[in-house]
C-alpha cells in the first residue's frame, strides 16, 4: 500500500511559514527595485545636464515635451517656456552634458519643418570644434519656420490679382453683342470678296499696290517691319515663360495647404479620440490605485512587516451574521 | 521636477508600508498573528485549524493575562464551533464569556457580540423562540444595523408563532435606502422572502428566490451558505413530490457538510435521505 506522504511546509512552524513567505516577497521586492534602477540608468533620469535658452517671436508647436535635437540624437528637452520683457517667448531646453561639447560657439538651432502639425523637435547643429564649447545658460539662436499665417498671407495677393483677371475677362465677354458679331461677319464676306477682287489685280500687276509688291525698296521696307515684329513676338514669349514659376508655385502652394488641412483635421481627429478615452483613463487609474491599496495591504500582513505593524483589534474577531 | 516627485512618492510608499510600527514585546504580536491566522482560516471554512489557531493564541493572552485577548479568543472559537455545529464547545465558550461579562469584564461592544453569540447559538439548534429572547437586548438601541436587521427578518420569518412582517419591511426598507447595492444582504433577503413564498406554496418563487442565491454563493464559494440553500431547495422539491430532485439536492448539501466536518447537519441530512423511498 502507498504511504501516503505530508508536504514539509505542514511541518513548518507559523513564524517560518511566515518568513518563507516573506522572503520570497523580498526577493520579488529586489527585482522590482532591480528593474527600476535599470529603468533610472536607461532613462538617464538622474544624469547630469546643461540648460541653454532661446528666445522666439512664435513658438508654434513648442511645449515642455518638445525635443532637442543634436546630429540626429535625441540629447534633451524644453523645460520651461516663458514670455520675455520684450514679449518674445522664452525657452529653456536642457541637454545631456555628455553632449555639451556638440556646442560650440557657432552652433545654431532651428525648428523642424514638421512643428506646424505638431511634431515640433528643436535641432541644433553641432558646432565647429575649434571653437569653444557654450557654458550652462547660454543662449542660442533657433530659426523659426514658416507659420500657416505666413503661408496664407503669401498666397492672398495671387489669389486677389486672378479674382480681378477673372473679373475683367467676365466684362469683355459680357460687352460682346451678337448681332454686332454676326453683322461683321457679313461684312468681312463681302470684304473678303472685295479683297479677291483686288488680289487679282495686284497679280496682274495692276494699281499702287501691284507695284509695290513687285518694287525693290518696297520689299526692303516690309522686311524690316517684319523683323520689328517677330522681336516684339520674342518679348512677349519671354514675359509669357516667366510667369511661368509664378503659377507653378501657386499650384505647389494650394497642394501644400491642402495637405496640411488634411494634418489640420487629422490632428483634431487624434485630440478627441484622445478626449474620449479620458473617462476610460480615470476608471483605469481608480483600479490601480485600489489594487495599489490592496497590494499594500497584504504586504502588510507579511513578514518582515506583518511584525512590525499593529494590527486593528476589531479586525481579529470573526463578525458574521445567520447568513449560512 | 522629476527627481523631487520620485523622492516623495518613494518616501509615501514607505511611510505606508511602515505606518503605525507595532513596537509591542513579542508575545501580543505573535497572539494578534494567531488570532489572525485563525480568522483567515475560518474564512476558508477550515474549522479544525482556526480552532488551533484560536487556541494557541488563547494560550499567548492567558501566559501574560491578557484578559481582552482571552476574551477575542474565546469569542472567536464559540463562533468557529458554531461554524460546524459543535454546540457543545460552543457552549463551553459561551458560558465562560457570560461569568466574566457579570464580572464586568466586557466593554460594550464585546457584550453585544456575546449577546449576538447566543441568539446564533439557538438559531443554529432551531430554537427560533429563545433566539429572539436573547436578542431583545440589542432592540433598545436603535438605529438598528443591517446584520441585526436580517437577523430579526430572519428569526421572524423562520419563528411559526409571528404573523407580522414587522422586521422584514424594516430590513427591506433599509436595503432600499443604501446607496450602493448589498448584494450579500440582497441574497439573505432572497432567502427570507423564499420561506414566506413557501408558506404560500407559490414553491415556482422560492425556487427562484433560492436559486439565485446560491448563484451567488457559489461564486463567492460559500460553503455554508451553498449547503443552506441545497436544503432549502431539496425540501422545496419534497414539498412538490419531486423526491429524484430532493434526493439530489440533499446529497449536493450532504457532500459540502461533510467537507465542512458538520456532523450534526450531515446527521439531519441522512435522516431526510432515509425518508425518500429508494425507488422512486
Amino acid at each position: 500500500m502507498k504511504s501516503s506522504k505530508v508536504h514539509y511546509t505542514h511541518s513548518l512552524s507559523y513564524t517560518a511559514k511566515d518568513r518563507l513567505v516573506g522572503t520570497f516577497v523580498v526577493i520579488a521586492l529586489v527585482a522590482v527595485l532591480g528593474l527600476f534602477v535599470a529603468k533610472v540608468k536607461t532613462s538617464k533620469l538622474f544624469d547630469d545636464v546643461v540648460h541653454y535658452q532661446t528666445f522666439m517671436k512664435n513658438a508654434q508647436g513648442i511645449s515642455t515635451e518638445t525635443i532637442i535635437n543634436i546630429s540626429g540624437i535625441d540629447v534633451g528637452k524644453v523645460t520651461s517656456i516663458k514670455i520675455a520683457k520684450n514679449n518674445r517667448v522664452h525657452i529653456t531646453f536642457f541637454i545631456y552634458k555628455e553632449f555639451q561639447k556638440l556646442l560650440r560657439a557657432d552652433s545654431t538651432g532651428e525648428l523642424n519643418k514638421l512643428s506646424l502639425v505638431g511634431n515640433a523637435m528643436i535641432i541644433i547643429k553641432a558646432g565647429t570644434p575649434e571653437l569653444s564649447e557654450l557654458p550652462d545658460g547660454a543662449t542660442i539662436t533657433v530659426e523659426e519656420p514658416v507659420t500657416t499665417d505666413d503661408l496664407i498671407a503669401g498666397i492672398t495677393p495671387v489669389i486677389k490679382n486672378m479674382e480681378s483677371l477673372i473679373s475683367d475677362l467676365s466684362k469683355i465677354i459680357n460687352a460682346i453683342d451678337p448681332e454686332a458679331v454676326k453683322t461683321t461677319t457679313q461684312d468681312v464676306k463681302a470684304l473678303m470678296s472685295n479683297v479677291r477682287d483686288l488680289s487679282d489685280h495686284v497679280n496682274k500687276g495692276q494699281g499702287s499696290l501691284g507695284r509695290i509688291l513687285y518694287d525693290k525698296r518696297q520689299e526692303e521696307s516690309v522686311n524690316s517691319s517684319l523683323l520689328m515684329l517677330e522681336k516684339t513676338i520674342k518679348g512677349i514669349a519671354n514675359r509669357v515663360n516667366e510667369t511661368k514659376p509664378i503659377l507653378k508655385n501657386v499650384n505647389k502652394l494650394s497642394l501644400e495647404s491642402e495637405k496640411m488641412i488634411v494634418d489640420l483635421r487629422q490632428s483634431i481627429k487624434r485630440l478627441d479620440n484622445e478626449i474620449k478615452q479620458l473617462p476610460a483613463l480615470m476608471n483605469s487609474t481608480q483600479e490601480v490605485l485600489d489594487n495599489s491599496n490592496q497590494t499594500l495591504k497584504g504586504l502588510q500582513k507579511v513578514w518582515p512587516l506583518s511584525s512590525t505593524i499593529k494590527p486593528a483589534n476589531e479586525k481579529l474577531l470573526i463578525d458574521e451574521g445567520l447568513d449560512d | 521636477m522629476i527627481k523631487t516627485i520620485l523622492v516623495f512618492l518613494s518616501l509615501i510608499t514607505l511611510i505606508a508600508c511602515t505606518n503605525s510600527p507595532d513596537l509591542r514585546p513579542d508575545v501580543y504580536i505573535n497572539a494578534d498573528s494567531l488570532l489572525q491566522s485563525g480568522i483567515n482560516a475560518y474564512k476558508e471554512d477550515r474549522y479544525p485549524v482556526a480552532i488551533q489557531h484560536f487556541n494557541r493564541a488563547m494560550t499567548f493572552y492567558e501566559s501574560v493575562d491578557d484578559e481582552h485577548g482571552v476574551i477575542k479568543a474565546r469569542l472567536n472559537l464559540a463562533n468557529t464551533a458554531l461554524a460546524y455545529s459543535d454546540f457543545k464547545a460552543a457552549k463551553t465558550q459561551i458560558e465562560n464569556l457570560k461569568q466574566q461579562s457579570t464580572k464586568g469584564l466586557l466593554a460594550a461592544s464585546l457584550t453585544q457580540r456575546l449577546i449576538f453569540l447566543q441568539t446564533k447559538f439557538y438559531f443554529a439548534q432551531q430554537d427560533y423562540a429563545n433566539a429572539l429572547d436573547t436578542i431583545k437586548p440589542l432592540l433598545e438601541q436603535p438605529p438598528f444595523s443591517l446584520k441585526l436587521l436580517a437577523t430579526m427578518a430572519r428569526l421572524e420569518a423562520l419563528n411559526s408563532r409571528a404573523t407580522e412582517t414587522l422586521w422584514l419591511n424594516k430590513f427591506q426598507q433599509a436595503l432600499a435606502k443604501l446607496e450602493l447595492k448589498n448584494i450579500k444582504q440582497q441574497m439573505v433577503l432572497n432567502r427570507i422572502l423564499a420561506h414566506y413564498a413557501v408558506k404560500e406554496e407559490d414553491y415556482n418563487q422560492a425556487e427562484i428566490l433560492l436559486n439565485t442565491a446560491l448563484n451567488y454563493y457559489k461564486k463567492q464559494a460559500s460553503r455554508r451558505a451553498i449547503a443552506d440553500c441545497l436544503e432549502q431547495l431539496a425540501e422545496i422539491a419534497q414539498l412538490k413530490n419531486n423526491l429524484s430532485k430532493a434526493r439530489e439536492q440533499w446529497n449536493k448539501a450532504l457532500k459540502i457538510r461533510l467537507w465542512l466536518k458538520d456532523e450534526y447537519k450531515a446527521e439531519h441530512i441522512r435522516k431526510q435521505l432515509l425518508k425518500i423511498p429508494v425507488k422512486i
